[in-house]
């Protein structure tokens, strides 16, 4: 599964994106953590302070903001291809 | 120094005798219609719904909001008004920078251009007083080379020039103004009406002001307010931290490709893969970014500088690479060449046209190519020389460049194709495809000036920058949603206030700044209510030219051909079932306002 970042993460993280590998059960929750663990600082961009998932940054699977899936962060990512990060993005 | 109360210093100018008049506007004017976008379509009302958009009669406003050249944070706008010679309907358009301000600094609130001038003029604006004086040696040249020009004649030092460019002249109908050498009334076409009345820049000179209105302390209590919300950091406004501060509009390039709703290959399909990031606004930080201009009053600083270093454009230098035209002119006619796309931008800032318009023309052009029945030499996707040298030849109205100087809707017809026009009332799509962000398609339709992402911008909640959020997906709710956002969107071009306002502040923080200004009461109720207002009298006008039953639509494609790609697939825009509910929000029916709703709002 490749993992991207745009914006203001790319510099948190480093990188554009990166391949990663989670077990075949894990879900978006599991990935959140995962990317915490490996970056500290995207804590306060993922989680709320009371641990739910925040709206600073969403996360994307093919495309689709975990939000509005009915699963939301408890969705497994087995069939998921493409998982994006992206922070608060609009404009003209 | 205290700015005027707004509304006092309209100068009304006959192009055919040469006369100005300074004039208040009506007092009930302003209250109901606050400036700049609503008091400049209540002035083209006046003239008449019926009047062909390129004949004398056709009135060209230039109007300030009521905040226009405070020190309110973006506040540096100002409003160009009059019927489109694209669409046939109202239009508004709107510039940053300083020339707004600079109006507002040399005393004067707007500018109403009527008639026609025998020979090239253009309108010196000093001291409240406006002069016409002959432009006959500047007709033919590009903007920058005119705002050069001006320079030379009365010195850079508090000067503001707005000019229009060859294409102006030619009439070509999405032909733009353009001042401090980049920042334009884009949509529309309100160039070509100034070409029509041989009206060819507005030159204004003016000592900057570090200017207050209205009550001292409230006004600076309701400032305050709204900078400490633009600054705050969760906003995508706040400075050197937030998106869109710190890689401009084009921070979008990417996360729309993402879900599926960047229009691409003339929105034959709806994301522009990994060639996205080659035109996206990380890129352009990455590689080609040189500074961080901004507009009067503004901390934000969104616009991005360039300068390109390698390939066939190296060494130019511009402003500014935004979401929009690099859309357009890069994934919408399939090219991910950053260089090029600097390049066209550039090309439409000196000749003067809408970027937006053009690469719709383009993109149409090069569909027809492959389709095979382009009219003339025809186009291949992303050959950039042949786009650099077709966007001369559009200004010129050279060649093929005269068919696609009507634009895309008009072009399309000529070659019997107009389904590949992705257009709405006749004004090309912007950078959202309607079936990844149904809302904004909602707001395409719907909007009065035709297709449009400005009018309502749902994107905002649809991309969840705005507290209140909406699945980009999901048809159910989105009349409401854009009944909402295209009234408080009326209010903020009215204040004149930045569109991007809106990330940070809401109705109560209008209000408040509203009310300090004009020294009157004023609530969010207020803002919402007048914002409704505006944009029923803009559909009135267009109701009484001919946009009745049915006009509210969008090009076939989006219904009916569902997308293949991740984010958006399979989905197709809802179109009428939104229509539905919008209407019933609105009041209307079936996109005809009711007389009794006119009276309601007292329009009539
Ligand atoms: S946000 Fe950008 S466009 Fe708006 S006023 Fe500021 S610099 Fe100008």
């Amino acid at each position: 599964m490749r993992v991207s970042f745009f914006a203001s993460l790319r510099e948190i993280v480093g990188a554009r994106d990166f391949e990663l590998s989670l077990p075949a059960d894990a879900t978006v929750r599991d990935l959140a953590e995962e990317l915490v663990r490996r970056w500290p600082e995207l804590r306060e961009q993922l989680f709320t302070d009371e641990g739910a998932l925040s709206r600073r940054a969403a996360i994307y699977l093919d495309g689709r903001n975990v939000r509005w899936l009915p699963d939301a962060d408890a969705t497994r990512l087995s069939s998921v291809e493409r998982v994006a990060v992206i922070p608060p993005a609009a404009g003209g | 120094m205290d700015l005027q109360k707004f509304g006092q210093a309209i100068v009304h100018v006959d192009l055919a005798s040469g006369q100005t008049q300074m004039r208040p506007a009506p007092a009930d004017w302003v209250k109901k219609y606050i400036g700049a976008r609503g008091l400049g379509v209540r002035y083209v009302l006046e003239a008449g719904p019926e009047v062909e958009a390129l004949s004398p009669a056709n009135r060209l406003c230039f109007m300030n909001g009521p905040l226009t050249g405070s020190e309110t944070s973006m506040s540096g706008r100002w409003a160009c008004v009059t019927k489109s010679p694209l669409t046939g309907t109202v239009t508004d358009s709107h510039q940053g920078g300083w020339t707004g301000a600079r109006l507002r600094w040399a005393g004067l609130d707007g500018l109403v251009f009527e008639g026609r001038s025998d020979h090239p003029v253009y309108a010196f604006v000093e001291d409240g007083q406006v002069f016409l004086r002959d432009a006959s040696d500047l007709w033919g040249k590009g903007i920058h080379e005119t705002v050069a020009l001006f320079e030379e004649r009365y010195g850079e030092k508090d000067l503001s020039v707005c000019a229009i460019g060859p294409a102006g002249e030619k009439m070509v109908r999405f032909a733009a103004w353009v001042n401090e050498d980049d920042r334009a009334f884009g949509r529309g076409g309100t160039g070509a009406v100034g070409g029509s009345k041989n009206l060819k820049a507005i030159v204004i000179r003016a000592p900057r002001a570090k200017s207050r209105v209205g009550d001292d302390g409230g006004w600076k209590a309701a400032r305050r307010t709204a900078l400490d919300a633009i600054r705050d950091e969760k906003n995508i406004t706040s400075p050197r931290k937030g998106g869109l501060s710190v890689y401009g509009t084009n921070v979008l390039m990417n996360p729309v490709s993402n879900i599926g709703a960047l229009g691409t290959r003339n929105s034959q399909v709806t994301s522009f893969g990994d060639k996205a990031e080659k035109i996206s606004g990380e890129y352009v930080k990455e590689h080609i970014l040189v500074d961080d201009p901004t507009c009067h009053a503004c901390p934000v600083a969104c616009k991005k500088e360039v300068e390109i270093k390698d390939g066939p454009y190296a060494g130019l230098r511009m402003e500014s690479v935004e979401y929009e035209p690099a859309w357009a002119l890069g994934a919408n006619c399939d090219n991910d060449d950053i260089g090029s796309i600097a390049k066209l931008i550039d090309q439409c800032n000196d000749l003067g046209m809408d970027p937006i318009e053009l690469g719709n023309a383009l993109s149409m052009y090069m569909e027809a190519t492959e389709r095979g029945f382009a009219k003339g030499k025809g186009l291949a996707w992303g050959d950039t020389a042949a786009m650099v040298a077709l966007t001369d030849a559009i200004a010129q109205r050279d060649g093929d460049g005269d068919l696609l100087a009507e634009g895309p809707t008009l072009a399309a017809a000529q070659m019997g194709h107009e389904e590949i026009a992705m257009a709405v009332k006749g004004q090309a799509l912007p950078a959202y495809d309607p079936r990844g962000l149904k809302g904004m398609g909602l707001g395409y339709a719907t909007s009065n000036r035709g297709a449009c992402h400005l009018r309502a911008y749902v994107a905002a909640a649809e991309l969840g920058v705005v507290p209140i959020e909406a699945d980009p997906l999901e048809w159910k709710g989105k009349g409401g949603l854009v009944k909402a956002f295209q009234d408080i969107h009326a209010f903020s071009d009215s204040m004149d206030l930045c569109k991007f306002s809106a990330f940070a502040e809401g109705p109560e923080e209008y209000a408040a700044q509203y009310a300090s200004a004009m020294g009157e009461a004023f609530s969010a109720d207020d803002v919402t209510a007048a914002g409704e207002r505006i944009y029923n009298l803009e559909r009135y006008y267009n109701n009484l030219a001919g946009f009745r039953e049915g006009a509210d639509t969008l090009p076939a494609r989006f219904i009916d051909e569902p997308s293949t790609l991740a984010g958006s697939k399979g989905h197709v825009s809802e179109l009428g079932s939104m229509l539905d509910e919008y209407y019933a929000a609105r009041g209307w029916e079936d996109g005809v306002v009711p007389e009794a709703k006119l009276r309601a709002l007292g329009i009539l």
